[in-house]
């Protein structure tokens, strides 16, 4: 189902975008910047939503993963990466595009595994019992508390990039009812 | 800048209040310490109020998956303080009562 | 090749200091950087409050930093007051009320190593004109391993005094090891810093090259 709705959206023109290019490193250097950044971005969307207070909490959250999550797992801090909001009226899609090595797609590649078979309860129970990887890799539990408690629809994609390195491109689709009925 | 967020604590309970996105999980040791010490005593009770944190990222439900997990270990009893009007408390916070039959998730 | 070595004035060159002392920080220790708390368990350290550089044809080849006040020493060394005042009454200097600082997060671009850029930072960071933040001659804290001590400061004439080994910390893991530890040393100044470094003026420029020969 989530393939149709990305295949639906890709055919739209979105009714607004917000973008973010970012270089990774000046967040490691001020670790305060991707909460501002994410509540930047949620305030910002928040005002075509009657209850500005809730869906701007939801965004905030939703935002500030995907962001965090660029930022700890790119391996080259000083390469650039972005966080792209789309708002197609009854979808908004948070992206983000890093570039990160073979070690770490290799985790999150495990994840969208896991994904496809584990059901996202079943999952964080694991992943919290289970954790791997430690703090340098994406144990995925952000991104399952997403789709387990804020009905976010996730895409994972990996690919290798010319220098070697492996692009990521993260998608979270999250339908507007789940911020206006807060 | 002024901290992000307060916390309070006493002998058998920690109060939090604010925006709790820190770097890793490991940035939370400070902030949950004493819970951790005081769950470490075999049979221990502790009360963790979070009603008043607006937001937390994920490192923080980690974080706070691993003090459930201490509880447990330890055999103590834990009980999580929220709040029904915090979106992330309403959504997440009762996931944790299902890793250990001790800890108790009250949202007010 | 010329390197020109100043202190960090502009609100631009501090950040190009800071950028470069994290990303070098951040890709070998993983390590992050905060001005409003430091956490060694989580690996969150403080920003020092003033930075000496090096370019090269403009580009920021090496850096280094200095703690006027709140020194990694002093916080996480376990270092008692007495401990200092011990050394210097050894030393023959009075006990006094002298400021504590570090220097600290010495940085080579990796795009420039193997010029011996790292003992030009560490001689600038020397110097009286970066140490002097207020007039005054400092107690020069050091953190160091000691395999470090031995191959940079004793090459240049500084001879660091032990004041006691430093705790091992989950922040210096990918650092320290248990055959090359790190200890806490004092550096006096006026005794243990040669005065051509000490008295050594900044800005200034150098030639080098590949033997890492300066002028």
């Amino acid at each position: 189902m989530i393939e149709s709705t990305r295949q639906d959206l890709s055919q739209k023109t979105p009714l607004s975008t917000l973008e973010l290019h970012f270089v990774p490193l000046d967040f490691v250097m001020h670790w305060h910047r991707c909460g501002l950044a994410a509540d930047h971005f949620a305030a910002h969307l928040a005002y075509t939503f009657d209850n500005r207070a809730a869906a701007r909490d939801v965004l905030a959250t939703v935002v500030n993963e995907l962001l965090e999550n660029a930022v700890k797992f790119s391996s080259d801090k000083s390469l650039s990466a972005s966080l792209t909001v789309k708002h197609y009226g009854e979808w908004l899609a948070i992206q983000t595009k890093n570039r990160t090595d073979a070690r770490r797609a290799e985790s999150l590649n495990t994840l969208v595994r896991d994904f496809e078979t584990h059901s996202a309860d079943a999952l964080f129970f694991t992943r919290i019992e289970s954790p791997s990887g430690g703090e340098s890799s994406p144990s995925g539990l952000g991104l399952l508390v997403l789709q387990k408690d804020y009905g976010v629809r996730l895409t994972i994609e990996c690919a290798p990039a010319a220098d070697g390195s492996v692009e990521v491109f993260v998608e979270a689709l999250i339908h507007t009812d789940e911020l206006e009925n807060q | 800048m002024s901290p992000s967020h307060v916390v309070e604590h006493d002998r058998e309970s920690t109060m939090i209040r604010g925006v709790l996105r820190l770097e890793s999980v490991d940035s939370y040791d400070v902030v949950f310490a004493p819970a951790r010490a005081h769950l470490a005593l075999a049979g221990g009770n502790y009360t963790l109020d979070v009603s008043g944190v607006s937001l937390m990222n994920s490192s923080g439900i980690r974080a706070l998956a691993n003090l459930v997990l201490l509880a447990k270990q330890h055999g103590a009893t834990l009980v999580v303080l929220g709040s029904e009007a915090v979106a992330w408390q309403r959504k997440t916070l009762a996931s944790l009562s299902a890793l250990y039959e001790r800890v108790e998730v009250r949202l007010a | 090749m010329k390197l020109t070595l100043a202190i960090a004035q502009s609100r631009a060159d501090i950040m190009r200091s800071q950028a470069l002392i994290a990303e070098i920080y951040n890709r070998e220790y993983e390590v992050m950087f905060s001005d409003d708390h430091y956490d060694l368990v989580a690996k969150v350290e403080p920003w020092p409050h003033r930075y000496v550089m090096g370019t090269i044809d403009g580009e920021l080849a090496c850096a280094a930093g200095l703690y006027v006040h709140s020194t990694y020493v002093e916080r996480f060394g376990l270092i008692e007051a007495q401990d200092i005042r011990e050394l210097r009454r050894q030393a023959g200097l009075p006990a006094g009320d002298v400021p504590n600082r570090e220097i600290t997060k010495l940085v080579v671009n990796p795009k420039y190593r193997g010029l011996g850029l790292s003992r030009m930072i560490l001689g600038a960071a020397h110097t009286r004109a970066f140490l002097d933040a207020d007039g005054s001659t400092p107690n020069l804290l050091l953190c160091s391993k000691r395999s470090l001590v031995g191959s940079m400061h004793h090459r240049e004439g500084i001879h660091p005094r032990v004041i006691k080994p430093f705790p091992i910390y989950k922040i210096h893991e990918l650092y320290a090891s248990p055959a090359d530890p790190m200890d806490s040393y004092l550096i006096l100044p006026e005794v243990d810093i040669p005065p051509s470094l000490y008295d050594r003026k900044i800005p200034d420029d150098y030639e080098i090259g590949r033997s890492g020969d300066e002028r």
